[in-house]
């Protein structure tokens, strides 16, 4: 070739396509431009009319706008048109230029004729010129043509053995001839391009010969941009149990094969429909598609429509509020429009909505919905008088859950609780009882709700009734003890309580409820001047006596006191006195001899004025003989009445507890006492204010101690207040590096919970909540309602009452004015947040709660909390 | 997953079966040769062990069986037994057009 002359060449340049390079002519950048974005038809467009003016300048970028076209086509699935577009291009391009082109569109049409026909020469003869991934791909071609090579093409002989060997052994496969398969196979070499399509049909055999460990091994070895890389992932997905699906669904071909794999494969196409609409949140056209497609669905057999149709009714308990109140309603119509599948379909939707809605339930309706659920159960599968006394169980224990507060009450609460329907959960628990009389959960719940609306009457006769059917229950038989105590009948009430102690001698409970029992019925034998009577049941009961002397029941010294003081204002007043004396000297302390001889006191003659010689004698050593260990002993005293049954007013008990432990502050005391007496003092915001003198003691003593310094900013009033979030995370950090130097482990812990709940910084609660209030008509309210969340301003409420203190009047006023003011919606969203907070009542739960629970075994001895409902005396 | 299905019984076994079922599934899956299908078997057990508990899950149920209606049809069947090799047909278009994607 010759050179070329300067001014030529500076032509040709002029000429010369701008392909790649930065055009200095608008039209040429524009078109640049559509290119470089993609916009292969506009660029097209564009470019015609500039062909005809130049067209040996243009026409390459027509070309290669014309095959960005034909490829986006393909890529839609748009054959036909790419086609077009090919025949176009053929026309006006080199055939070499459009050889990957016609390959792709070969591809997607599946015209595997020509696939192979360009195939084969390539990684035939040029095998050596092609990369790995692009012998794997002519490779694909041909095992995807399902049919035989042509070997009289150089080097292509092994080429059409290998291929049919694939297609032998995939064959093998499908008839289950597995080790004919494998044997198929066994010549391919692991240097062959064809060496995923071997490990492939070793992964099948191992996977329909149950090798899931084998099987997973072939399909991880296969390179995932290959054909059988991609036909592996329905397989894999099969392997893989438990793991749920990926976020991506399959497509449609991977859910057909495996509803092949299943054996099922008509169900193949339906499946991916409602797998779709479910992945697109939508579970109503999931719902409808299965109903429509499936003329046995809903079903409750074993089987998989039986499992499906599992899946998309208690689908409805995991979905967010506002998708499964639609599927809700979707199903509710269904019902109400008698448009069921028949009774069963409407005996599924009925009990899950039942269940669905018993968190929020219209009582009446909830009654009604779940009534004609058990009917149709009785219909379709006969009578089951268990079932349906579990049933009613149920409703009668919804029924009775505390009725939601719907605003201010104008009255003050009375003593009978408000319940959501209390006759329809009476009705409901006796007809549960009178269904299954063996079901105790039932009766236990039924006596709980007489308990609770105090129709002691009926209880009474229940419980009677309940000890003869259930005579050898524990939990029955002490709460018939109990109850037969408070109403005074002492005999049987022990003899109940007494046949409960045989049946289970190591739960301290029952120890605990003869006692009490005891002195119950000592007393009034007392009061009725049968002292004899009275000695012989406090002599029965002093052999539960214990010798912890923090029993403030069983203790010896508490169950002298106790019959010293019966003695003393009912009976022998000089054995009374001598039996004082006694308790006293065994009492941990004079201190608390006194106290509980105060209380007790004013327990057994109620009428008497506050003051006696106990509290006389107790404000005389208060100020000569306090000291912490005392101190500590008097508050859980306090403690352990506080929250028994029938207590008496305890004001002026813990007015001289109080006293007590200021002037116990006054006297030596070590840092590990304060810390005991602190960690029982600081969960009651009774006694807190007056553990700042022991705090400034310790303090004074060490002014870097961090444990008391973390209780010294847990209680603002102790020290001076913190401004705001950032210094209250200084001072923790600042006090938590001093317990980290001093490796204070049990101070590190608690200002780990402090920062933790730091973490939250408090918000102003009071800007931007109310904004907008008027836009109720906005479309997006109710988006930005969901948001909204009025629980948050009490959050933020507390945080900053945590870390300012509690508000000052001027927010107050605010915060009360806001709390008028609140939109009328924003007040029923609060209230339909409370409720669905209300923890839902599983029947399961309910059912164990209410039945005997095995005893659990604390220590013999060890004090029981009393549990609601149940009687404590002293 | 339903515990009549992972136990291998059909709904109406009754207590016997139902035990002995569980004490095979047991024997095979026992807590160290297969922990997780131990817990699975175990908490079917006590799901439908006697009449009560049959009936409690009757009423109340509200596992989900899965975690899509694709999942749950593929764990039912993985519970239920060996898949069936698809026939050549079907494997044929299905490799075709995992091609195409």
């Amino acid at each position: 070739m010759g050179r070329m002359h300067p001014m030529d060449a500076k032509k040709q340049n002029q000429k010369a396509p701008a392909a790649t390079g930065v055009s200095d002519l608008p039209q040429e950048r524009r078109i640049q431009e559509l290119l470089a974005q993609r916009r292969w038809r506009k660029a097209r467009d564009e470019i015609k009319p500039l062909c005809k003016t130049d067209r040996a300048r243009y026409l390459p970028l027509l070309i290669t706008a014309n095959i960005g076209l034909a490829r986006e086509m393909l890529a839609k699935g748009l054959v036909s048109d790419a086609r077009q577009v090919l025949a176009y291009l053929r026309t006006i391009a080199k055939p070499d230029q459009l050889k990957v082109l016609e390959l792709e569109l070969a591809g997607k049409a599946g015209d595997y004729a020509a696939l192979v026909a360009h195939s084969l020469p390539q990684i035939a003869g040029e095998s050596h010129k092609l990369s790995e991934v692009e012998q794997w791909k002519l490779a694909d071609r041909l095992v995807l043509s399902f049919q035989p090579i042509p070997d009289s093409a150089p080097g292509a002989v092994h080429l059409a053995k290998e291929t049919a060997a694939i297609h032998r052994a995939l064959e093998a496969v499908s008839l289950s001839q597995f080790d004919g398969a494998l044997e198929a196979v066994q010549p391919i070499s692991q240097s062959s391009c064809f060496r995923h399509w071997k490990l492939f049909v070793k992964g099948l055999v191992a996977f329909h010969r149950n090798d899931r460990v084998k099987a997973r091994r072939f399909f991880a070895e296969i390179a995932s941009d290959t054909t059988p890389g991609r036909a592996c992932q329905p397989y894999m997905y099969w392997l893989h149990d438990g793991t749920p699906p990926g976020s991506q669904a399959f497509p449609e071909h991977a859910v057909v094969l495996l509803a092949n794999l299943a054996g099922e494969p008509g169900i193949g196409r339906l499946l991916y429909l409602a797998e779709f609409a479910w992945r697109n949140g939508d579970p109503r056209e999931m719902y409808r598609l299965l109903r429509k497609g499936i003329e046995a669905f809903p079903s409750e057999k074993l089987d998989s429509i039986g499992a499906i149709s599992e899946f998309c009714l208690h689908c409805l308990f995991t979905l967010p509020a506002k998708m499964h109140m639609q599927y809700a309603e979707m199903l509710h119509d269904l019902l109400e429009r008698r448009a069921s599948n028949g009774s069963r379909e409407a005996q599924m939707i009925l009990r899950v909505l039942c269940l669905l809605f018993q968190s929020d339930p219209n009582p009446p309706y909830l009654a009604a919905q779940w009534e004609r659920f058990l009917l149709l159960c009785e219909r379709l599968d006969g009578p089951n008088p268990q079932r349906a006394s579990l049933a009613y169980g149920w409703l009668g224990e919804v029924l009775a859950a505390p009725a939601r507060e719907d605003g201010y009450d104008m009255f003050p609460p009375s003593a009978r609780p408000r319940l959501l329907d209390s006759a329809g959960a009476v009705r409901a628990l006796c007809k549960s009882v009178e269904l299954d009389p063996d079901n105790l959960g039932a009766h236990l719940r039924l006596a709980t709700l007489y308990e609770q609306l105090q129709r002691k009457r009926e209880r009474n006769r229940l419980l009677d009734a309940m000890t003869r059917r259930f005579a050898d229950n524990k939990q029955v038989l002490i709460l018939a003890g109990e109850r037969c105590i408070e109403r005074k009948a002492f005999s049987k009430g022990t003899e109940y309580l007494e046949r409960a102690l045989e049946l289970d001698r190591m739960d301290p409970a029952i120890p605990e409820a003869l006692v009490t029992a005891g002195i119950h019925q000592a007393r009034e034998f007392f009061k009725r001047s049968r002292a004899d009577d009275a000695r012989r049941v406090l002599d029965r009961i002093s052999s539960f006596a214990v010798d912890r002397a923090d029993h403030y029941l069983r203790s010896r010294w508490t169950m002298l006191l106790r019959r010293g003081l019966l003695e003393l204002f009912f009976g022998d007043s000089t054995q009374g006195q001598a039996l004082l004396a006694e308790a006293r000297a065994a009492s941990p302390g004079i201190a608390p001899y006194l106290l509980l001889a105060h209380i007790l006191r004013r327990l057994y003659t109620p009428g008497a004025p506050p003051f006696d010689p106990f509290t006389q004698e107790l404000e005389g050593i208060t100020k000569t003989q306090a000291d912490i260990e005392q101190a500590g002993i008097l508050l859980r005293i306090l403690a352990f009445i506080e929250h028994r049954r029938g207590a008496p007013p305890l004001n002026a008990a813990f007015s001289l507890a109080r006293k007590f432990l200021r002037a116990s502050a006054r006297r030596p005391f070590t840092r590990d006492q304060a810390r005991q007496l602190g960690e029982l003092i600081l969960p009651h915001s009774r006694f807190s204010p007056d553990f700042g003198e022991f705090i400034k003691a310790i303090l004074k003593r060490d002014r870097k101690d961090p444990l008391f310094l973390l209780y010294q900013y847990q209680h603002p009033s102790y020290g001076a207040p913190i401004e705001d979030a950032e210094q209250c995370r200084k001072k923790l950090q600042s006090i938590m590096q001093e317990a980290v130097r001093r490796k204070d482990d049990y101070t590190i812990t608690r200002v780990q919970k402090e920062l933790s709940r730091l973490k939250m910084t408090p918000p102003d609660p009071f800007d931007g909540m109310f904004d907008g209030e008027d836009d109720e008509e906005d479309d997006e309210e109710d988006e930005d309602e969901e948001d909204f969340d009025f629980e948050d301003l009490k959050l933020a409420e507390e945080l900053l009452q945590n870390i300012f203190g509690p508000m000052n009047d001027r927010i107050r006023k605010r915060y009360d004015d806001r709390e008028e003011y609140r939109p009328r919606k924003a007040r029923q969203k609060k209230r339909r947040k409370k409720v669905n907070q209300r923890p839902e009542i599983s029947p399961q739960a309910a059912e164990q709660s209410s039945q005997p629970q095995p005893a659990s075994q604390p220590e013999r001895g060890t004090p029981t909390k009393p549990k609601p409902g149940q009687l404590k005396l002293f | 997953m339903n515990p009549y299905l992972v136990l291998g019984i059909t709904p109406d076994a009754g207590d016997q079966a139902i035990r002995r079922a569980y004490l095979e599934a047991v024997k095979e899956a026992s807590p160290d040769t297969d922990p997780v299908r131990f817990r699975a078997v175990s908490e079917a057990y006590e799901k439908i062990k006697d009449e009560r508990s049959r009936n409690l899950y009757a009423l109340f149920n509200r596992d989900l069986p899965g975690d899509s209606p694709l999942d749950t049809f593929v764990q039912f069947h993985r519970l239920k037994g060996s898949p069936r090799p698809a026939p050549m047909n079907v494997m044929k278009d299905f490799m075709r057009k995992c091609s195409k994607t």
